[in-house]
This record gives structure tokens, sequence and C-alpha cells, in this order.
């Protein structure tokens, strides 16, 4: 009864308050004046020492992204953010110039290891014993630090900001950028394009099996901010990498903005592995504040044999607009996704993926489990799609919801397009309760009431608890334990 | 954004202006309503999310002249054309000869406690029982559901009194007597009283071979406490036909309601279903099987809308494609806040035979309400060629060994008309559809 001893420590040491990542880091700030017009377009590329050919591609979306119109097909509602009350770009002055880690800030030093994550060098994560994890720190708009460059490099691996790389590898940033989410793609994916400031940017090269974890940790620290990154994965022939992304805010009554751009693109025999703990401040328990989240994030199994795994625990954010797909283009491609959406309070999800398969023999698998509590609205939204070519397509979807409580709904909609005969798909989906069986089971056995929830729930969502890397793991289990507090009784 | 109105859209536009039925002002309001929807929403298509794969503003290329019935057809016309199996069927016959009720080729008495009335007549009475017709239960009417309202040219009402029971089924003949294609639109109306018992059978046919029609029929039903109605519907239509069908209910209290659809090939079929469960323990099954092949389209569009606790939807639906066919499923199961202790189950499986054939499927689930056990699986699949395997192993030729697989796949789906005379009858032609295909 290992597993079980360990949720009820777990729960067990949860802070009274609930979110204990909403504290605020006190730091000079350099930033662009609020609200959005071309010339503050102009400004994040002149702040980025960007080529010509990047800023063209900036106004360019940004005229287009002024044609365009907020999508309001989601199960979602929320008072829209005022595009031009908000600041567009925020860096703490410290960070001007190149640094390395001994140079950083002491203060954004101790604000990340408040956070849990160290960026030091021998860094051990969760107890794990040698277990070493590359980090790229991004603080609101810009990119703070990335470790073991030196090391990375040694196997040919690239991991900078995006900033970095547009100056050190600009070739490779002109192959790859928008090639997966075109700069007009949607509402927020357009806007991003026009003023996206940092993120993360990895080259893998054919044959290279990335050495160790990397990782990209978003913080959003000023009022009024909106963060927009922008992270590009290449995965050359025969590379593999698994990736983290973790991220928090501080407690603020107004609505933050993230919209961010994740692209990966796997060529021949290439597999990437996305993990994602999204943990951003959801807002309190009457929907105050929090932060909206409308990530677009694609993956594009560009080679054969290639494969792409997303993996994503969602407890954060006010407001979750985000579906994570995978264009398998490739003959023999695979892509997965594998889900887990908490919901609690006044918090509303819209998430889930698309499989979109081209290429022939393809596969896709979808996990995803949904867990709404309190007053909050969880929607697992997803496509499967076998266009005219795709044979042999294959897809088994599983989605299951948990409810928690009378006042939250679940809602499924997925859609499956099988174009080709030879297509098989297989989609499941379940709504239940925890059964008080269930409860009444664990709790004879001397679990309290939250304890057993948080126990059944870890068990609900354990096969996708199991795809994620060691070091999200354990952090997993317990940030269920926490976003379920209160829940019950 | 405008969108530039199709002819047919056009010619829909116009029809609406003279409506062919008369009634009492609470009629005349709900058509005048309904005029305005049409005009304001025209015709369904791709960006109306219901719609997404159904486009009528591009699949209704032309409108059909309005149906016109100069010459009712003999009895013994219409027995030849239902074929033997429903020319002999032991049922209370009521027959709409291009959607306008005709009293000589129906039956007179039904029974006692049944009321029967030609939709024009009954509107032009105003029965009191008949003023739930056209309130779409509350909810907004979509562009196809107003449209009939208003273009309306017939149709029958039926009541069934408290603990009505009826000795034989009630078999509805839609009859198309026309020479060349055209189009129609008529409905349906039951008020069937507590504890009562019905089996409606429905069945669409044509007096001359291979005549395209374009249909709109809207079927409501107010299901009183306990009743108990079992609903067989057939289609088979010509390539070039558009049949547009509408079935809502209103469940009462532990109501019993059955519904199988049976459609076979046709040229753009679209049944949608609606179910409000208002009484607690209510039961409503949803079932069919869809044959296509050629170009058909054919969509099934349901909700069911539970609204009171304990009640109970099950759905099976089985589709195999050929050819070009393309068939969409769209079901919705939603718990409304309150509705604890539902049990839903909706399955919907496909069989491809043919290279370009398209399944499109959205199950969805809408739930407000935590002690539920609601799931729905969807697939999509071709033969198993182990399967196949097996059987020529045993001797049995590869188009045999292929039809008996099919048979078997649909055969679940089948199981569950319950009236034996009519499944043996739809087992017929899916078996000669198996055959051709």
């Amino acid at each position: 009864m290992a597993a079980v001893k360990e949720t009820v420590e777990q729960v067990k040491d949860i802070d009274v308050d609930k979110y204990k990542y909403g504290f605020t880091t006190d730091i000079e700030m350099v930033k662009a004046p609020k609200g959005l017009n071309e010339d503050i377009v102009r400004f994040i590329s002149e702040k980025k020492e960007e080529p010509a050919w990047m800023l063209e591609w900036r106004l360019d979306a940004f005229e287009r992204w002024k044609t365009m119109a907020e999508p309001e097909w989601a199960n979602l509602t929320y008072k829209k953010p005022d595009f031009q009350d908000l600041y567009y770009y925020a860096a703490p002055k410290s960070t001007e110039g190149p640094k390395s880690l001994d140079e950083v800030d002491p203060e954004l030093l101790e604000t990340y290891a408040k956070l849990g994550i160290p960026l030091k060098e021998q860094a051990v994560l969760a107890g794990v014993e040698g277990a070493r994890v590359a980090i790229d720190a991004v603080f609101d708009s810009v990119s703070v630090v990335t470790t073991f460059k030196d090391e990375l490099a040694k196997a040919g691996v690239i991991f900078c900001s995006i900033s970095e790389a547009m100056r050190e590898h600009p070739e490779l940033i002109q192959k790859y950028l928008g090639t997966v989410v075109p700069k007009s793609d949607n509402f927020y994916a357009t806007l991003n394009s026009a003023v996206f400031s940092d993120g993360s940017f990895v080259y893998i090269p054919p044959g290279v099996r990335c050495p160790m974890e990397l990782s990209t940790y978003f913080r959003i620290n000023e009022e009024n901010t909106g963060q927009f990154e922008r992270t590009l994965i290449i995965a050359d022939k025969g590379s593999y990498v698994s990736y983290l992304e973790g991220c928090t805010a501080p407690m603020r009554d107004e609505n933050q903005l993230h919209a961010a751009v994740v692209e990966l693109i796997a060529l021949d025999d290439a597999e990437i592995k996305y993990s994602t703990v999204q943990n951003w401040y959801p807002g309190d328990k009457d929907g105050k504040g929090g932060v909206f989240n409308f990530v677009t994030k694609r993956g594009d199994c560009r080679g054969k044999n290639s494969k792409i795994s997303w993996t994503q625990v969602e407890t954060g954010s006010a407001i979750t607009w985000k579906y994570p797909s995978c264009i398998l283009r490739g003959d023999n491609s695979q892509g997965e996704f594998y889900s887990i959406a908490i919901s609690n309070g006044m918090q509303q999800v819209d998430s889930g993926t698309k499989m979109v398969h081209l290429g022939k023999n393809t596969s896709s698998r979808i996990i995803s489990k949904g867990i709404s509590a309190g007053k909050s609205s969880n929607t697992y939204r997803g496509l499967v799609s076998a266009h005219r070519k795709a044979s042999q397509a294959r897809n088994f979807t599983q989605c299951d919801s948990l409810l928690i409580g009378d006042l939250c709904s679940a809602h499924t909609v997925p859609y499956i397009e099988a174009k080709n005969s030879s297509a098989t798909f297989e989609h499941e989906a379940t709504t239940s309760k925890i059964s008080d069986d269930q409860m009444f089971y664990a709790q004879a056995r001397g679990l309290n009431e939250e304890e057993a929830v948080a126990l059944i729930v870890n068990g609900f969502a354990r096969e996708v608890i199991q795809q994620l890397p060691m070091e999200f793991m354990a952090e997993t289990q317990k940030l269920i334990g926490i976003s379920l507090e209160g829940s019950v009784g | 954004m405008e969108l530039v109105r199709t002819p047919a859209e056009s010619g829909l536009i116009d029809l609406c202006q003279t409506p062919s039925i008369e009634g009492p002002s609470w009629f005349t309001a709900r058509q005048d309503q309904a005029r305005d929807e049409f005009i304001s929403l025209g015709l369904p298509h791709r960006r109306v999310e219901e719609w997404k794969y159904t486009d009528l503003k591009s699949g209704l290329k032309s409108l059909y002249p309005k149906a016109s019935s100069q010459t009712p057809p003999s009895t013994t016309a219409l027995n030849e054309a239902l074929g033997a199996t429903l020319a002999t069927l032991e049922a209370h016959r009521l027959v709409l000869v291009d959607g306008v009720f005709n009293a000589d080729l129906s039956d007179d008495a039904i029974g006692s406690d049944v009321e029967l009335l030609p939709l024009t007549d009954g509107l032009k009475d105003a029965s009191p029982w008949l003023e739930g017709l056209g309130d779409n239960l509350g909810q907004d009417r979509d562009a196809i559901q107003a449209l009939n309202l208003v273009t309306m040219q017939g149709g029958v009402a039926l009541r069934l009194a408290e603990k009505a029971k009826l000795d034989k089924p009630v078999h509805i003949i839609f009859a198309n007597t026309n020479m060349k294609a055209s189009s129609f639109a008529s409905r349906l109306y039951f008020d069937i009283g507590a504890a009562a018992k019905v089996e409606i059978i429905e069945t669409h046919i044509s007096l001359n071979q291979d005549v395209s029609l374009q249909a709109n029929i809207v079927t409501e039903l107010m299901i009183g406490d306990w009743a108990q109605v079992s609903h067989v519907k057939f289609t088979k239509d010509t390539s070039d036909s558009v049949h547009l069908a509408n079935v809502s209910g209103k469940l009462g209290k532990e109501t019993d309601y059955k519904f199988f659809q049976f459609t076979l090939n046709g040229g753009i079929t679209r049944n949608q279903i609606y179910m409000r469960y208002e009484g607690d323990e209510a039961k409503a099954d949803i079932s069919g099987v869809a044959l296509l092949n050629g170009m058909s389209h054919a969509d099934m569009t349901l909700v069911m809308d539970h609204d009171a606790v304990g009640c109970e939807s099950r759905e099976l639906f089985k589709t195999v494609l050929d050819g070009t066919a393309q068939a969409v499923f769209q079901g919705k199961v939603i718990v409304q806040p309150g509705a604890q202790k539902t049990d839903g189950e909706m399955m919907s499986k496909a069989l491809l035979l043919s290279e370009h054939a398209e399944f499109d499927s959205k199950p969805e689930l809408e739930i407000y309400a935590d002690d539920v056990l609601c799931g729905h699986g969807a697939t999509t699949g071709q033969i198993d060629d182990e399967l196949l395997f097996y059987l020529k192993a045993r001797g049995i030729e590869d188009a045999q060994a292929r039809a008996l697989l099919i048979q078997a796949f649909v055969g679940e789906a089948f199981e569950l008309v319950e009236n034996e005379q009519v499944r043996e009858m739809m087992i017929d032609h899916a078996v000669a559809w198996y055959n051709q295909a």
C-alpha cells in the first residue's frame, strides 16, 4: 500500500493557502508602453535585435490579426480581454545583455528556487538521484537563463531562448518557424505571431538522443502583462527529446493573458515527448482573477516513422483553451495525447486534441481524463480525422469524466471523421461520479473524505500520470490533491 | 456576414409567403414567427454547427415543384407499391397522399378511445389538444422545422385517450403519386394519454418507381405518464431525393418510447430527433440502421435532453457505407442540473466497404449533474479480414461471406424492431442490399 501512504502524506503536506505560487517578485522591469499597435510590434522586434524578415513576418501577422475576430465556439464564458489595456513586453531590467548563470539577478534565482525550480546545474529534482534537467526559465516576456547549455552543445543539441536562436541560428528559424502553426492560424496564434517576446528553441541533430530532459518554466509576474511565448522544437532524423513545461503566476485580481504557440517538428524516425504541468493561478473561489490561457500547440510528424506524444496536466488557469494536436503526415507516424484536466472553483476548461491522419499506416491514441469539481465546467473537444489517402489509419480514444459535486459540469465533444475505408477508429467516453462504495472502502481504512477523494482521483488519472517523466509524476499527484481541496463536504 | 441566397432558398422563401394551411390565431402567430426565422436563417449550411456535415445550401440544388394529388391512387395500386409484407400488415392504415391525409384510403375506425384529425380540419376547429403543435417543446426551431410550419400542406393528428390500447399498430403511409419530381411538407402530431399504448409504423413509398421527392416531415409526440409508444420508420428514396425529418417528443413520467429508423440509400436524408425527458424515470430507446451506396448522404442527429430524475436513454446505430456514400451521426446527451441518476448509453458503429465512403460522427455529452452514468462509443472500421478468411476457409464464396458479415454487423440493431412482420420486411430489403454490395 505504498501508493496509498504516499498520497496520504502528500495530501497532508498541502498548505492552507491553496495556491502556493501566488507570491510576486519585486524586481525592476523594463516595459513597453501599454496597448497594441504597429510601434509595439516594431519595439519588440528591435529589443530582440531581430533580422528584417522577422519584423516583416510580425507586421504581416499583426495586419491579419486586426481583421480577425475572437473565436466563440468554445464552451467558455468570460469577459474578453481588452487588448489595448495590456503590456506586451515586460522584462527584468537586469537581463539586458547576454548572461551566464552566475550573472543572473539573485532575486530571479530566488524566485525560481521558491517555485521549486532550482536554476543550478547539478539540480536534483523531486529526490530523484542523478536526474538532471536543463531548464530555460522565462520570466514575463524574456528568457532569463538557460542551464546546461555547454553540455548540450557537446552533443550538438541547441537549446536556447528563441530570441537567441533568431540571432545565432536564423537559417533554422526561417526554415521552420510558422510551418506547423501558420502565422494566421487562429486569433490567438496570430496575435502571438505579431508580439511573441520569447520562448524556447530546441534543435536535436540527426541520430542524437538528447542526453537530458529539457524544460521550460514560465512565470508571469508583472501586472496587466500578457505573456506570449513561442516554442519551436525540431527533432531531426532519428533523434529523440523529452521536453517538460511548467508554469505559474502570482495571485492577482485582474485576469492575466497567456497566449502561447508551440510548434513541434519530428523528421524521419524522430520522437518528441512533450509534457506540460500547467498550474497558472486559477482565480479565487468566486472566480476573481486568474490566468486566461489561450494556447495553440501543434506537432507535425513530418517524417516517416516519427512520433509525437503530448502529455498534459491542466490544473490551473481561470480559462483554458488549448488543443495540443498532431499532424500525422509521415507514413507510419504516431501521435499520442494524454491529458488530465482538473477544474475546481469557477474554472472553465475547454481542451482536447486533434489527430489529423494524412500519411499511410498512421496511428494515434487519446486518453483524456477530465475531473470537475466546485462550480467549474470541463469540456473535452477533440478531432480525429483520416484523409482520403490515409490508408490504415488507426485511432483509439478514451475520454472519461469524473464529477465531484452537483454544481459542476462535464462535456465531451468529439468529432470523428473517416474519409478512408481502411481507417479503424474507436471512441469511448464515460461520465460518472466517485461511487459511494469506493468512498466507503477508502474511509473504512482510515482516510478522511478529502484523502479518499485524492486517492480515487489519482487512480482514475493513473493511465495519464504514468506517461509523465518521473520528475513530474510526484508533483502531479500532489497537485491533484491540492486542486481538489475543498471540493467535498 | 450576408450569405448569397441560392435559387432553392429563394424559392422556399417565396413558398413561405402563402401558407397552405389556415388556423386559429395562435397557429398563425407561430407561422409568422417561423417565417421570419426561416428568412433570417436561410437553408442550413456547414457553418451552422448542427449542420456541419450536411450542407443543404449546396446540397439542395433546385427546388422541386409542390406535389399535387389530382387523382388519388386505387387501393390496389397502393398495395402493389407497398409490397407484399406491408400490404398485408395487420394494422390501422392512415394514408397521406403527397403529404395530405386521404380519408378514402385510410381506415375509418381506429378505436373508440382514439380521435383522428386530418390536420387541416383540426386546425380549423382549433381543438385545444393541438395547442402544442409547432411549439417545438419551447425550444428554438431550426430552419427546417420553421420551414415545415409555414409550408406544411397537411398531415394528421391522433389523440389517444387515457389507458387507450389499440388492437393493431397504426400504419402511416406517405404515398407519392406524382409522375415527376416533386416536393411536399407534412406533419404528424400525437397526443398520447396517460398509460396508453400504441405502435406506429411509418413508411414512405412512391407509386411511380424512381420518382424523386423533396420531403419535409415533422413529427411531434406528447407522451403522457406511463404511456408506451413504439415508432418504426422506413425510407427508401431515389438518389435525387431529399428527405428531411424531425421527430420531437416530450416524455412524461415512466414513459417508454422506442424509435427505430431504417434508411436504405436515398439522396440526402436527415433525421433529426429531439427527446425531452420531463417526467421521472422515463425511458427512450433510439436506434437505427442505414445502408447506403452510390452518392447517398444520410445524417442522423439526435439530442436526448434529460430534465428529470432517474431517466434512461439508449441509442444504437449501425451504418454500412458503399460507393461514395457519406453518413453522419451526431448524438448529444444532455443531463440538466438536477437530473440525477440519469443512465445514458450511446453507440454508433460504421462499416466502410469502399475506399471513398465517408463516416463522420460526433457523439457529445453535456452533463450538469454528478450522480449520473453516461457513456458513448463510436467506431469506424471495415470487414475483418480474419473473419472473412474463416468463412472462406469453410467454403463460403467471398461475396456471400461478406454479405454474412454485414448481416451480422447490422443484425444487432434490427433485433430491436419488435414487430416481427416489419422486421422481416426490413431484413429482406437489407439482404438484397448486401448481395449487391
